[in-house]
């Protein structure tokens, strides 16, 4: 894609900085900033441009008269030349002066810097660049829902209707501002893959999740509540009824309604929770009556979902690239704050740390907040994501950044390219990227992201620019030896990286080599991508490794926060059944724990794992009861193997 | 459950009329219609109050019978537009929109209007002619109630 250069000459520091900003976000445009004329002389001197904007006040000069002197340089068929002026508004001066020099247009400062993109030359060769921007553009608009001080149903329809595109990651906001709001109606959902999903609303509870969903089982899930026995679901099973399942286990007296409710309940949460994915969605709201019934999902229970969601779904390194592209916004409290606040108080990231949260209430520049708590970001980002979904924050939008600030980017930029070790995981950071992006759309991106600064008059800024670039082109050119292409997807990859690795834990998993498997676990969680029951997994191999006492109050805390990472959809597993017996264990609730692994093993008979810690524990609780282990089939086999070993190896 | 829809045909020389009124749902019952292979298929939509995600579904598949046949939409409201604009498919390839409604908003009265627009009168192609002068029970002029560059962007569709 060829950049289109731009030269925009203006004294005000305070405009050139916002124009800088405003130019950051737009894709395609190769910027030069120069705040005197004898500087903007030389840069035309030196090369072309497709376009000039310049300030009508220069110092010792107006601008008018200065393109008049200059013009025999400049080819008004290849250049767009646009003055902009706060002082000569008059608007028989503007006409005259565009009629005497032909310029393509006149803004009155301050203007939204939306009209002066559409006079400049749009960037071609690229739709993806221009679909890139209408999705960040809406985005910027999802996460200024909740700054509209009074909404009704219409003010909320309309600023939905305003955005085409929203992320999965994103869709909690409109979840949120629905219920708030009380709406009722259809959203109508299409993902990247053409497919169809909808979610229907009434007065402010989700009664319906449409989903192609084969996964989630509704028979399952009664079976892991303990509604029903496998022998009633294959009773109802069979026949040749229309009727669904639940309805036939009804009929037959098998479930009660209101243990079906919970059932559907339980179901319409999993499927919300698969759109809570890296993807981009079309959507649309069509308002329609439409009564209540039950079951429903209503705020108290959304905001369980949230939390859960930002806590093991949404990827931590996107909520940073969020927040950083939106870096010069002020984190504000909204209206009713803490009324809000309090609806959310006894979810954990809230509860357990009140001290982020109250910084985040704080009203700071989101780069000084992140910046500030280094050492705790991946809790800070997930609160504040939490706050900014529930709207109990939204982030103001500020014009001028503070000089500091762009310094205080770069920096971050720069820690991160050496800390990080990915370069695409770095390019998205910072440049908002779409998941699946090719490596040279990212170099574009990112050298659009680092030109202003690399022209900036000030050292330090541009310096640190050079220094930035430097890094990412080595990083840059370490990614392609590894992935052997220049166009292939570093995230495809990764996922194919995180997924090798964890197969490779499990065997080692299913060979005793707990601490090898751990390792392999922790390092393809590092790539910060869904991977299926890989969370679990990990936490399995953690409670396996023993621990002495000493550590054990440290690995409760650790599991505990561990468990808070694991999402929804992993949690109907047999599996997940098993690792929260285990961590019941380890905190001593043996009565938890045995009722977790009798869940695990009613979901899957099978299961070994579950089978052997019941016995375990009804073998501790006989051994203190004082009758001990009567039978051998009762007892832990692999202790029995293990002790046996122990002996032959004396 | 929602209120089922009903359909109304009328056999044209060349076309066959086929009026949807109600929700277009998971219930909209399309494999009952008998329709023929009309060369001329026109859908009015006129009475379609609500469609959700089951529904546009449905609606794709059903369409899908009938590629040899032109389909015609007319009186399109606001919420089927919607759906043309966001779902690949949902306007098919041999399908066109004859007329549809635009919807304006009276900033003093909160009265909200919908304009019908015609194909031939209104927009083809390349034109598109929206009324400047809608005005409310009171005499004001009411403002476009929605995105243009996103609500008729499916008047540029090839």
């Amino acid at each position: 894609m060829d950049q289109i250069r731009v030269l925009f000459i203006d004294d005000d520091s305070g405009f050139l900085n916002a124009a800088r900003e405003a130019f950051s976000r737009k894709v395609g445009y190769d910027v030069i900033f120069c705040d005197n004329l004898d500087t903007a002389l030389e840069e035309i001197s030196s090369g072309s441009f497709e376009a000039i904007v310049i300030d009508c006040l220069m110092p010792g000069k107006s601008g008018i008269d200065f393109f008049k002197e200059h013009r025999a340089r400049i080819d008004l068929k290849k250049t767009k030349v646009i003055f902009i002026s706060g002082i000569f508004n008059d608007s028989v001066f503007m006409k005259e002066s565009l009629a005497s020099t032909k310029a393509h247009g006149f803004l009155i400062k301050p203007f939204d810097f939306e009209e002066l993109f559409k006079l400049l030359p749009q960037p071609t060769g690229s739709s993806t660049n221009t679909h890139r921007q209408k999705i960040f553009n809406d985005r910027v608009l999802v996460y200024q829902i909740f700054s509209h001080k009074s909404r009704d149903q219409r003010q909320v329809r309309k600023i939905l209707e305003e955005i085409e595109f929203v992320h999965g990651y994103d869709l909690p906001f409109v979840f949120n501002l629905l219920v708030e709001q009380r709406m009722t109606g259809f959203l109508n959902l299409q993902g990247v893959d053409n497919q169809i999903y909808g979610v229907t609303f009434s007065d402010g509870k989700i009664i319906g999740v449409d989903i192609d969903d084969k996964k989630t089982i509704l028979g399952t899930l009664l079976l892991e509540k303990g509604f029903v026995l496998p022998a009633d679901l294959d009773f109802a099973a069979t026949g040749e009824s229309k009727m669904r399942i639940g309805d036939r286990l009804i009929k037959h007296h098998l479930l009660s309604p209101h243990a079906l409710d919970i059932g559907i309940s339980e179901q319409m949460s999993l499927r919300l929770s698969r759109l809570i994915i890296a993807e981009d969605f079309k959507f649309n709201f069509v308002p329609h009556e439409i009564p209540l019934r039950s079951p429903y999902i209503d705020e108290h229970l959304l905001n369980l979902y949230l939390h859960d969601w930002i806590s093991s779904k949404v990827s931590i390194n996107w909520i940073r690239a969020q927040l950083i592209s939106l870096r010069c916004s002020i984190v504000t409290q909204a209206e009713c704050c803490q009324q809000d606040l309090k609806k959310i108080a006894h979810l954990p990231i809230v509860r357990d740390y009140p001290d982020t949260i109250q910084e985040i209430l704080s009203e700071k520049y989101v780069l000084m907040l992140l910046k500030s708590y280094r050492s705790q970001q991946e809790l800070l980002l997930k609160q504040l994501y939490l706050l900014l979904a529930k709207g109990i924050v939204y982030l103001q939008e500020r014009d001028v950044a503070e000089f500091s600030d762009e310094i205080a980017v770069l920096d971050e930029f720069i820690y991160a390219l050496k800390n990080e070790g990915s370069v695409v995981a770095v390019a998205k950071m910072f440049m908002d990227m779409h998941q699946n992006i090719a490596i040279d759309d990212l170099t574009l991106l990112v050298q659009s992201f680092l030109l202003p600064y690399q022209h900036s008059n000030q050292l330090e800024l541009r310096d640190k620019a050079k220094q930035a670039m430097r890094l990412f082109q080595q990083l840059k050119a370490g990614s392609f030896d590894v992935g052997g292409g220049g166009k292939s997807s570093d995230y495809d990859k990764k996922k194919a990286e995180a997924f090798q690795l964890f197969e490779e834990g499990k065997e080692l998993l299913n060979r005793g080599r707990f601490r090898d498997a751990l390792s392999k676990f922790h390092k393809a969680l590092s790539f910060d991508v869904p991977v299926e029951k890989l969370r679990l997994h990990y936490i399995w191999a953690k409670l396996l490794i023993d621990c002495t006492n000493a550590q054990k109050e440290a690995l409760i805390r650790l599991v505990g926060e561990e468990m808070l990472k694991i999402p929804p959809e992993d949690k109907h597993e047999a599996l997940y059944y098993l690792v929260y017996g285990l961590f019941q264990k380890l905190k001593g609730n043996y009565d938890q724990a045995v009722k977790a692994f009798e869940k695990a093993l009613a979901l899957d008979p099978q299961f070994i794992h579950a089978r052997r810690e019941l016995i375990l524990i009804q073998n501790k609780a006989l051994e203190s009861s004082g009758r001990g282990s009567q039978n051998i089939l009762e007892a832990d086999l692999k202790a029995l193997v293990t002790q046996l070993f122990k002996k032959r190896a004396k | 459950m929602e209120q089922s829809n009903q359909f109304k045909i009328t056999q044209g020389t060349d076309r066959v009329i086929l009026e949807i009124v109600g929700y277009i749902n998971e219930d909209t019952n399309f494999k009952s219609l008998q329709l023929g292979n009309p060369n001329r298929l026109e859908i009015n939509l006129n009475q379609v109050r609500s469609i959700n995600s089951c529904g546009i579904r449905e609606w794709i598949k059903w369409l899908s019978q009938y590629s040899q046949s032109q389909i015609l939409l007319s009186f399109v409201p606001k919420i089927i537009v919607d759906q043309i604009n966001m779902v690949q498919g949902f306007l098919p390839p041999n399908g066109k929109v004859i007329s549809f409604y635009v919807p304006y908003y009276s900033e003093e009265s909160g009265e909200e209007k919908n304009v019908l627009l015609t194909y031939g009168k209104d927009f083809d192609e390349q034109n598109l002619k929206l009324p400047t002068d809608v005005k409310d029970q009171n005499g004001n002029i009411m403002e476009l109630d929605v995105i243009e560059s996103k609500y008729f962007k499916f008047l540029n569709r090839k």
